[in-house]
């Protein structure tokens, strides 16, 4: 990554990185101002010490994840740069860059996740010393001694007819259908208060006139800074707000939560190097950074126009487009990618140097409905998992509605909106509000327009070598190998593997998952909280 | 698939599967599993594997020791390294009417040849650093020999061993009734299949008392749910495994895959099949083991979840032959002690199904059929919450 020249940046600060000096501006964020000085690797996966740096933007794939001022597991993509900070990389030692453990990852094809349940049995006097040595070998990050300040909040018992989860367009725009009726709505988020957003760059005149609208309708709260940590029994949600701990008990709930960048399966999917393409427009718009100099795009949405002419535009030379047809086989790189092999539409492979690989892929998020028991089923338009919901996009959980993006909508700003519009009206209509049904059938109609024709997603790599886990370091040869052995079912594989159990909870690899083990077996229910929360921000007073 | 069995086990949890690797051990002849989701789906998948000698009463304090034994020799009999850890455990105290009540049970301990220890403050401290910071407490009680197994490990172990010695398993096969004649076991019927056998037994933790409904029996077990919450993997920072009681019942331990684990009792639980996660639990917890350990505030919560134990009113299982229906074998009521108690008393109970003679092992407490009869039990009492009271 390099900085592009005539950028306007922030104030010049300085901090450290692994104990040496990096000097960063006030506007980047840790990650993007250690790997624009030179150092090619933030931080070590957690068993076979790989390289890790940044993937995507919303600091839940856990790639970048550092120690900050002794604090551990901190996402190094969205913490800013302030002066004095000590920065360490995780789980590597002496540094990320030269990781002694790393050899583990010469030794990877003979540590499948079972492994140890067969070995460290003889002599039997050195049974609690080799467990004391497996240990060693577990977890990243360490846990300080020292107390931390400690913020307590308030609990409270919050009712409202409406909660609307989400201030994307289409969150923003059910709140508001309902606010214009006069019922009362929350809309929650985790980002900051709305006003902020206007300064967003490329924001739409749709998204700018509901945000306008907001103002003049006193029935929707909005709470910002607010986490959504789960869907619990009897529509309760539990939700962190600055100074409260809020059980908040909605009859109408319209998750509107939008997509996670997805990671396609293949051979090296995991190198330094391979950022989604929301990451690289971050970079490239609002921090000044190029992530590479000569990059591969794949659009697996079908959208890559505007990514190739925003990564000219920062003069980055795009080496190849991949094609509807085409796919990739194989990265190439240690602690950076330099080659990416691709099967052409007819069938022949062909290698290019590069050293970036931007991927737009997209995912719903379903953790928040799934946590009740709320269905899935597989999308053939998207390939990938949606919740089922009904006309009035009602979900199988009744009074919970999933719209937009978190639904399958991608890059649809249109149909987003019928979408937010008609799980208002509906969510009102379900509360027995009167002379809406008009509306409600009108946008029924609209909301049935085609989506994708196909979108393609491998359901295997090369020698099964491909990685489906990031937090927990699992290929796909390694599912395959546990289905072998007779554990067929998607509880056991995840017991026996670790997938879904790491830091991301499955959300990135839930998808791919399901390609390798069949996507008509199932899938395990996800676990609350949504995303991952510090204890000390769930202490009451 | 044979339609008929010398034994079915309706349960393919801890229980059954250990059952049917020690009946096979025995030469017990066809031993059928009937399991109605996967494999350790209900409390054996949801446990936190804690292998405690150290128990409140004597009785307990006996039996557990065996059943420790047990584990210490699991890895040699099975070849399988089910990553039984003695990683310590201890229990803080924080008044100290705690540590008057302690003092005989330390010593009834030591009777048994546990070595357990009474540790002042700062013995508390010296073992555990991290508790420094934290609220004061006025002792402890510490078993260095005590520890956490890998509890998935075990199924898996019992699993694979089953398979091995012909074990017939079937997974997703829900029994849905029993054939009874003249108090009489002749069949179960699974679903479609109606399997024959003079033999069951009923290994159904937390379902089990609808299970022994189903011959027209009436267990007054009844399930109660236990949360959990697990953080994000760590490096080695906390050994034991710890438990407390003041103010209410809680404990946390970091496992030996780096992750903390941790829960505190609500104690007006109300009973029930439920393993709905809760958002109060995950405040009540984090607020008090971060009062008891602060270093516990920078950790990140990654899932929570919930189990069910199978509780009895006296807090001991029922073990062995039903009365009331010749050739139903009661194997549950754990009371949230399964994972501890139930590989050691199954190699007892596969004893008394071969030869038809109880151990001697096998306390009289455990009797199936101690609670025939009685129409009005008491609330079911947390053995716990009992100690807790002052």
């Amino acid at each position: 990554m390099h900085r592009i020249p005539d950028f306007i940046r922030g104030a010049r600060v300085h901090f450290t990185f692994d104990h040496r000096t990096i000097e960063a501006y006030e506007n980047e964020s840790l990650a993007s101002a250690i790997l624009a000085s030179k150092h090619n690797v933030l931080s070590r996966s957690i068993r076979y010490h790989r390289s890790r740096t940044v993937f995507c933007s919303t600091g839940e794939c856990g790639w970048c994840a550092v120690e900050v001022n002794g604090e551990s597991n901190i996402g190094a993509c969205l913490r800013k740069c302030a002066d004095g900070l000590t920065v360490q990389s995780q789980n590597a030692w002496p540094s990320a860059e030269m990781d002694i453990f790393s050899l583990l990852n010469m030794v990877r094809f003979s540590l499948t996740n079972t492994f140890y349940h067969r070995l460290f049995l003889y002599p039997k006097f050195l049974r609690q010393f080799y467990l004391r040595c497996i240990r060693l070998f577990t977890g990243v990050g360490r846990v300080q001694s020292k107390p931390l300040p400690q913020t307590r909040r308030t609990v409270a018992n919050i009712h409202s007819p409406v909660v609307v989860i989400g201030n994307g367009l289409t969150g923003i725009g059910a709140a508001v259908t309902v606010a214009e009726r006069g019922e009362h709505v929350i809309l929650i988020d985790r980002g900051e208060a709305i006003s902020k957003r206007k300064d967003d760059v490329g924001i739409s005149p749709a998204l700018l006139e509901l945000i306008d609208k907001i103002k003049t309708l006193p029935q929707l709260e909005y709470w910002s800074n607010s986490n959504c940590v789960g869907l619990y029994e009897n529509h309760t949600l539990g939700v962190i707000t600055p100074d409260k701990l809020v059980t908040l008990h909605a009859k109408q709930i319209i998750f509107a939560v939008g997509a996670l960048d997805a990671i396609p399966l293949f051979a090296g999917n995991d190198l330094p190097g391979i950022i989604s393409a929301r990451l690289a427009e971050r970079l490239i718009l609002k921090e000044g950074i190029a992530p590479g100099k000569k990059a591969v795009v794949w659009s697996v949405l079908g959208q890559s126009q505007s990514i190739t002419s925003m990564l000219q535009h920062a003069g980055i030379e795009i080496v190849h487009q991949l094609q509807p047809e085409e796919s990739i086989i194989e990265a190439k790189g240690g602690k950076q990618l330099y080659a990416v092999i691709i099967r052409e539409a007819d069938g022949r492979s062909r290698s290019m140097a590069c050293d970036s690989l931007m991927i737009d892929a997209l995912q719903p998020r379903n953790e928040l409905l799934t946590q009740v028991g709320g269905q899935l089923q597989w999308d053939e338009s998207t390939n990938g998992l949606v919740a089922m919901r009904d006309a009035t996009l009602q979900t199988s959980v009744k009074g919970v509605r999933v719209v937009g993006e978190a639904a399958g909508c991608f890059m649809d700003e249109n149909r987003c909106l019928v979408e937010a519009r008609l799980a208002g009206f509906s969510a009102l209509q379900d509360l027995g509000f009167d002379g809406i049904q008009d509306e409600i059938n009108r946008l029924k109609e609209f909301s049935h327009t085609k989506r994708f024709d196909s979108i393609n997603f491998p359901a295997n790599s090369l020698n099964g070598v491909g990685y489906i886990c990031f937090c927990e370091d699992v290929m796909e040869r390694e599912i395959k190998l546990q289905m072998q052995d007779g554990y067929q079912s998607p509880e056991l594989i995840k017991r026996r593997t670790a997938i879904f159990t790491g830091p991301c909870q499955g959300k990135y690899c839930r998808a791919n998952a399901m390609r390798v083990y069949g996507v008509d077996v199932g899938a395990t229910t996800a676990r609350p909280p949504a995303t991952p929360i510090r204890m000390k921000d769930l202490l009451s007073d | 698939m044979a339609n008929s069995a010398d034994i079915v086990i309706v349960g393919g949890g801890i229980a059954g599967l250990s059952l049917a690797v020690e009946l096979k051990l025995r030469k017990a002849g066809h031993v059928v599993i009937l399991e109605r989701n996967y494999i350790g789906s209900g409390a054996s998948a949801r446990n936190v594997g804690r292998i405690r000698a150290m128990q409140l009463t004597e009785a307990l304090t006996r039996y557990a020791k065996l059943c420790q034994q047990k584990y210490d020799q699991m890895a040699d009999a099975l070849g399988y390294n089910v990553l039984f850890w003695r990683a310590g455990y201890l229990w803080l105290l924080y008044d100290s009417d705690e540590i008057d009540r302690m003092r005989p049970i330390v010593d009834m301990h030591h009777r048994l040849g546990v070595r357990s220890e009474l540790l002042k403050p700062e013995d508390v401290h010296r073992l555990v650093p991290q508790l420094r910071e934290g609220e004061p407490v006025t002792g402890g009680v510490a078993h260095n020999r005590d520890g956490i197994v890998h509890h998935d490990a075990v199924v898996w172990a019992y699993y694979e061993t089953a398979r091995r010695l012909g074990v017939e398993i079937r997974q997703h096969t829900e029994v849905i009734g029993f054939d009874i004649q003249n108090e009489k076991v002749y069949g179960v019927q699974a679903r479609e299949d109606l399997i024959s056998t003079q033999c069951v037994v009923n290994a159904a933790g937390a379902w089990s008392s609808r299970i022994a409904l189903m011959v027209g029996i009436k267990i007054p077990n009844s399930p109660i749910r236990r949360e959990v919450l697990v953080t994000a993997p760590v490096k080695p920072f906390l050994s034991h495994a710890i438990t407390f009681y003041r103010p209410t019942e809680g404990w946390f331990n970091q496992t030996l895959r780096g992750e903390v684990v941790a829960g505190v009792v609500n104690p007006q639980e109300s009973s029930g099949v439920n393993s709905a996660s809760s958002f109060n639990f995950l405040i009540r917890t984090a607020s008090m083991i971060v009062k008891k350990m602060p270093a516990l505030a920078n950790l990140t919560v990654i899932r929570q979840w919930a189990g069910m134990y199978d509780v009895t009113p006296d807090h001991q299982p029922l073990i062995g032959e039903s009365h009331q229906v010749r050739g139903f074998h009661q194997a549950n009521g754990w009371s949230g002690r399964g994972m501890l108690l139930s590989p050691f008393s199954m190699q007892l109970l596969a004893e008394q199904i071969t030869t038809g003679i109880a151990p001697g092992a096998m306390p009289e407490e455990f009797d199936p059929n101690r609670f025939a009869g009685i129409e009005s039990l008491e609330e079911a009492q947390d053995y716990y919450q009992r100690y807790a009271k002052k």
